[in-house]
């Protein structure tokens, strides 16, 4: 198990190294080049002298392997991710101030997700062809046809504006655990960012249950006289966690980026507005600092899912690629 | 001047949130004699602000750093512009109006005796700290126009305690010189003069333009610059004891939302009635127009877009939005600028020639129906420009030409087939070359289409549409326009580098902020530091200089750029502001063409 | 065999030969495989319904406009009339907020929606393919690089991910289309590489290699057949991923830039009048919308079904 853990984090090392050179590579394709963020910084101050003298204070005038050399040497014995260059702020202010806000969002999102998703995958695998099977699956099928932005929307029309019962925002300002001093504000992002990602999982969820019925073991179960409800939750629960583990671990990604269209919407200012910003402002800095976070997010909620799995599913034999 | 632009984009958007800095004319102070009660204010979408030292580069010269922010709490030498009026304001300034003497190569600057609140006069040296500053680091502050004013046509500077005297090497242009450079001016306080949290510096008391004020100014510069960089020094006291507004600094985030409380110390005649002013911040429009209908700011904009019944006329209120009415009162003004699409005279650009014919150029400029996109995207809030001058100019700077180019597809198009041109499958053909009165011009070719490109900003609603509609009209004329869009900082990019396409527009234009006299010789000058399509004209860069040394006010430059057309000129949007119906203002409730905030004037 | 997870591990058990007499009835044997499925897609009267909404819709969004032509991409002709009006005999769904017809929009919009959809799927389905193959075939060091490549690219979020790219690049349509169908193809990629591999690791396919067969036959007849349906269904849904993904970039203001448009950015536009109650610039569209992606989805579903060899024997 620790050899195996030991491998995958030289694997996702290597990951990162590839997000590191494809982002740090990207600029270099921008119409203007590498000094593109010039003319978004300086503005109307961008006269060529001005864009040089810009480009020679950020080390631009170095060659490819130079900068991304030293940039990879900054970020990895000295955990400097550099400076905005548009925020007045160092990439690491700018993540320990968004990430936070975001994480608890989506983490209690993630949470609320899992609750809900699990239990109606396996009602729907158990009743399966049912009224409440259709409806469930209509329903989420419905919802994860629908654009993000609209859902949202329409939630916020409904119930802030419609049937005023919910405030339409977070209060501006607050601390990133408002959500839970203050979590009347959170209720319609939660709940959207909730439904959609539940949109996704339940699909897979009721699959995945199916799949583990009709397996041998729990028609052996069945055999051998188990009753219904104790093969479902002994044996298929079981059985099915393993994948779920797995696509949770795997959602970090979705879920960020769903957050950013949430966030957006009810006006909660995070790491998804701050990337949207950080790309159309070429503040590419900031876009490396959080492409490279995230991944390590994901690479760390894979690893912990995989680890997951192997406590919940023994039959696993873990030194192995679990990919 | 300079972030003026992006203002300007945010304006035509309909994102002002600048619009609500709501100034005010009449002197009369009723209501509460004490502060009380809190305003909210929201800032535009995605504009926070971010930098509180001054003397700061482009990268923070925003409206909502220095508009919105810094000049509640740091007042310039001289203020400008209360309510709509956008002149020098005596009553607010530090100093008693500039006096020019010695054939207009002078200016004796008085101070009034005004404190900081650290209990500090300001005083000739608070002035000299900035000017000395401004000497050794033109290119840090976001007001440096090399060549021009101060500090690069200054020949010495004297002080005395209380008054500055500043000598120029050449005539200049009173009005330009207090307008542009003076104006930016803002007095620092001792406590600032220092390399660290300890150390006392030299640069306020240095001479002015020495080697050793040079590296004295360096280091203070250095120690400023990087505190403004930590944003929970801002309510501290170092920075609150450079104030010399009517407002102190009490609480502020990194996500932009802050609150400013009155400053007790404040010397003008004018003291706050409110007790706090919060500023919050907005991801989008949107989101701030949901804030507005659940009634949780008090000052805030909407998008023209959402509005139902258009203005009766430009620079006139229409109804107000259905479901603000009964809360918020809608206020607009005039922008202090201009829009407008520059065409690229680059060598670099493959339709240069066609570009270079005047009459071209007037052909799109009479098939660009202003008043048809002010009535329908603007919703009647715009005001269409036909010169590199604001809608409305106090007539000591100038007057407006009449507009010499109205819209008119039928002239517009007379002018192409009477210089040569033959529509051939929906595009213009050059089908009499050569350089007579009624052949197409110089350069341009047997066979010669009218085939342009524009490149403008996307993510606008009204930009879109400003733009498709121009498109389908010029086709009408048979000039085919092929658009393609980037982000509004990349098209700015691509208009300075000129190749590939022969007009681009980020939707902004210009705003003359804070450089109060609209002179061009930022944009249309050889060399100017905007002149993003390299126009290039002799008779141009002689009637800017007219105005900038002479004593010539802007009437003859503006009739020339309305009659030469360096640019395709674009309606301008003007600022939708909601008001909440129980705030009270000393001086009315009208969009600040050069986008003040005053809250001091509001009371509830 | 060390490299499959538990699942694939099953997965093999089930194709392997010894299990397939087993689980079909005698007379479904006789019945070619392919006419089985047809069999199941057909009885499966929702993927019926939803076959024929795709198809009416798509007729209408291609068809309709040359019977009945609208106005969509002249802004300038629509000074003077009504903007945000309601629907009324001339207009059956009234007009946006930008003066055009809302139900000609509504196929106009569709037209680049649907268009860049199956463009994206397309790319996704060949590039994925080809990369999955390439990688599983030929293992090893060659597969665990390609693989960690995968990983990095899954590790940022798509969103992200294209908002940059659409940021330093371009916005023209074909660009669109392209990092759309870049950006998707990864999970695709995955998925064909772990059926490669599984294949690979099948006896038939170890024997054949044993006899000498060369490597491209092999993944002609035998890993390219087996993975058919996992390509099928993975292309439908990353139709469907395309125009949601699409969409969101129409919110951020960076889909099909204007003359022409999208459903996404007719959306944006529609909820930004939300509260000054259009409805009809909302909800027809968002009802099309979500049936659109509800049915590519669904038919994906039914596909998977048909191609599932545990389903065969019912």
């Amino acid at each position: 198990m620790f050899a195996y853990v030991i491998r995958r984090i030289i694997q996702s090392f290597f990951v990162l190294m590839i997000v590191m050179l494809f982002t740090f590579s990207l600029p270099y394709f921008q119409t203007h080049g590498i000094v593109a963020p010039a003319y978004t910084v300086l503005g109307t101050k961008a006269t060529p002298y001005n864009v040089a003298v810009w480009a020679k204070q950020h080390g631009m005038d170095a060659t490819y392997f130079h900068r991304f050399w030293t940039y990879a040497t900054q970020v990895l014995f000295h955990f400097n991710l550099g400076r905005s260059y548009k925020e007045n702020s160092s990439v690491w202010g700018i993540i320990s101030l968004y990430v936070p806000r975001t994480i608890w969002l989506a983490a209690v999102s993630l949470i609320l997700t899992t609750i809900i998703a699990i239990p109606l995958g396996i009602y729907q695998a158990s009743r399966r062809n049912t009224v409440g099977d259709y409806t469930a699956t209509g329903v989420a099928f419905v919802l994860y046809a629908m654009p993000n932005f609209l859902l949202a929307m329409l939630l916020l029309d409904a119930f802030s504006f419609h049937w005023p019962h919910l405030p339409n925002s977070p209060p501006q300002g607050v601390q990133a655990w408002a959500i839970f001093t203050d979590p009347v504000g959170f209720i319609l992002p939660v709940a959207a960012l909730t439904m959609l990602s539940v949109a996704g999982l339940s699909r897979y969820m009721r699959g995945t249950v199916l799949e583990v019925l009709v397996q041998d073991y729990v028609r052996t179960a069945k055999a051998k006289g188990c009753s219904g409800s104790r093969t479902l939750f002994k044996h298929a629960f079981r059985n099915a966690l393993g994948p779920i583990i797995v696509l949770l671990g795997l959602s970090i990604p979705a879920l960020l980026g769903g957050a950013l269209i949430i966030e957006s919407v009810f006006n909660y200012e995070g790491l998804g507005i701050q990337t949207v910003f950080a790309a159309t402002n070429l503040d590419l800095p900031t876009v490396l600092g959080i492409t490279l976070l995230v991944a390590i997010l994901t690479l760390l909620g894979n690893l912990l899912a995989d680890v997951a799995l192997g406590l919940v599913n023994p039959r696993i034999r873990i030194e192995g690629n679990s990919r | 001047m300079h972030f003026g632009r992006k203002l300007r984009l945010a304006v035509t958007v309909g994102l002002s949130a600048c619009a609500l800095s709501l100034g005010l004319i009449a002197p009369t102070v009723s209501g509460a004699s004490s502060a009380s009660g809190t305003l909210t204010f929201a800032e535009g979408a995605g504009a926070n602000p971010n930098w509180i030292f001054p003397f700061e580069s482009c990268q923070y010269c925003s409206v909502d750093n220095i508009n919105q922010f810094q000049d509640e709490m740091f007042r310039p030498l001289y203020w400008f512009g209360l309510g709509g009026s956008v002149t020098l304001v005596p009553s607010l300034s530090l100093a008693s109006s500039p006096v020019y003497s010695h054939g207009n190569r002078t200016v004796t600057l008085k101070l009034k005796g005004w404190k900081f609140a650290s209990g500090q006069v300001v005083n000739a040296q608070s002035v000299m700290f900035f000017l000395n500053m401004y000497k050794a680091l033109p290119a840090d502050f976001w007001g440096y126009n090399p060549g021009y004013g101060i500090p690069d046509q200054v020949s010495s500077i004297t002080h005395t305690k209380m008054a500055v005297t500043i000598n120029f090497k050449a005539v200049v242009n009173p009005l330009w010189i207090t307008n542009n450079y003076l104006d930016q001016v803002t007095p620092f306080p001792d406590t600032w003069d220092r390399t660290s949290s300890g150390a006392k510096s030299s640069c306020a008391t240095g001479a002015y333009g020495s080697a050793s004020n040079k590296v004295a100014c360096t280091n203070v510069y250095n120690y400023l610059n990087n505190l403004s960089s930590q944003t929970t020094s801002y309510t501290g006291k170092l920075w609150q004891s450079g104030d010399t507004g009517p407002w102190k600094l009490t609480s502020f985030d990194n996500l932009g939302n802050l609150t400013f409380q009155p400053n007790s110390h404040y010397s003008g005649p004018v003291k706050p009635k409110i007790e706090y002013v919060k500023e919050v911040a907005y991801t989008t429009t949107q989101a701030e127009e949901n804030d507005l209908q659940a009634g949780k700011i008090d000052l805030g904009f909407v998008d023209p877009g959402v509005l139902t019944s258009p203005a009766p006329a430009p620079g006139k209120v229409g109804p107000n939005w259905g479901n603000l009415a009964s809360r918020y009162n809608l206020a607009t003004g005039i922008i202090w600028g201009f829009n407008y699409a520059p065409f690229n005279f680059s060598t670099k650009d493959p339709k240069v020639d066609a570009v270079n014919q005047l009459y071209i150029r007037q052909a799109l400029q009479e098939s660009t129906d202003q008043a048809g996109i002010i009535q329908n995207v603007f919703k009647g809030y715009g005001f269409p420009s036909y010169t590199a001058l604001p809608a409305i100019v106090p007539a000591s700077m100038g007057k407006a030409p009449v507009n010499p180019y109205p819209f008119n597809l039928t002239t517009a198009k007379g002018l192409l087939t009477s210089h040569g041109w033959t529509m051939t499958g929906g595009v213009m053909t050059c089908t009499s070359p050569g350089t007579g009165a009624t052949q197409c011009g110089a350069n341009i070719t047997q066979g010669y289409t009218l085939n342009f490109k524009l490149v403008y900003a996307s993510g606008s609603p009204a930009l879109t549409q400003e733009i498709t509609a121009e498109v389908a009209d010029w086709a009408q004329i048979g000039v085919q326009v092929a658009t393609s869009t980037e982000s509004f900082n990349s098209v700015i990019g691509d208009c300075s580098s000129g190749s590939g396409f022969q007009l681009c527009m980020w939707g902004g234009g210009w705003t003359f902020v804070p450089n109060y006299f609209p002179t061009g010789e930022t944009l249309f000058a050889v060399g100017g530091g905007f002149n993003v399509g390299d126009y290039n004209s002799a008779t141009m860069t002689a009637d800017i200089k007219a105005t900038d040394f002479g004593h010539s006010n802007l009437t003859a430059y503006a009739a020339y750029t309305a009659q030469n057309l360096p640019v395709i000129f674009q309606p301008e949007g003007t600022p939708t502001g909601e008001i909440i119906k129980t705030l009270h203002s000393k001086i009315g409730f009208v969009g600040s063409p050069i986008l003040n905030f005053m809250p001091e004037y509001y009371y509830w | 065999m060390t490299d499959l997870t538990e699942r694939e591990r099953e997965r093999v058990a089930l194709l392997e030969p010894a299990d397939t007499p087993i689980t079909l009835n005698a007379d479904e044997q006789i019945v070619p495989m392919w006419k089985q499925r047809v069999r199941i897609f057909v009885h499966n009267k929702l993927a019926i319904a939803s076959v024929l909404f795709l198809l009416i819709t798509v007729g209408s969004c291609f068809l309709v406009p040359l019977f009945h032509p609208t106005n969509q991409t002249n802004q300038a002709l629509t000074f003077g009339l009504p903007w945000n009006q309601a629907p009324s005999w001339h207009h059956w769904l009234g007009t946006d907020s930008s003066g055009f017809d809302e139900l000609g929009r509504i196929f106009f919009g569709g037209e680049y929606s649907l268009t860049l959809g199956f463009f994206a799927g397309f790319i996704t389905i060949v590039v994925g393919t080809t990369y999955g193959m390439i990688s599983g075939f030929a293992g090893g060091v060659t597969d665990t690089i390609m693989m960690r490549i995968i990983d990095a690219f899954l590790s940022i979020p798509y969103l992200f991910l294209l908002i940059t790219l659409i940021s330093i690049f371009n916005r023209s349509t074909v660009f669109l289309i392209c990092i759309i169908g870049f950006t998707l193809w990864w999970g695709n990629a995955r998925i064909i590489r772990g059926d490669a591999l599984l294949i690979r690791n099948l006896e038939y396919s170890q024997a054949a290699t044993a006899m000498g067969a060369r490597k491209w036959h092999i993944i002609r007849h035998h890993v390219f057949p087996n993975s058919i349906s996992n390509i099928v269904t993975v292309a439908t849904f990353s139709i469907a991923d395309a125009i949601l993904f699409l969409s969101a970039l129409g919110f951020l203001g960076l889909g099909i830039q204007a003359p022409p448009t999208d459903w996404g950015t007719m959306l944006q536009a529609g909820t930004s009048q939300i509260q000054n109650g259009f409805w009809w610039e909302i909800y027809p569209l968002a009802l099309i919308f979500i049936l659109v992606v509800v049915s590519i989805n669904y038919i994906g579903d039914a596909l998977r079904d048909c191609f599932e060899v545990r389903l065969l024997e019912r």
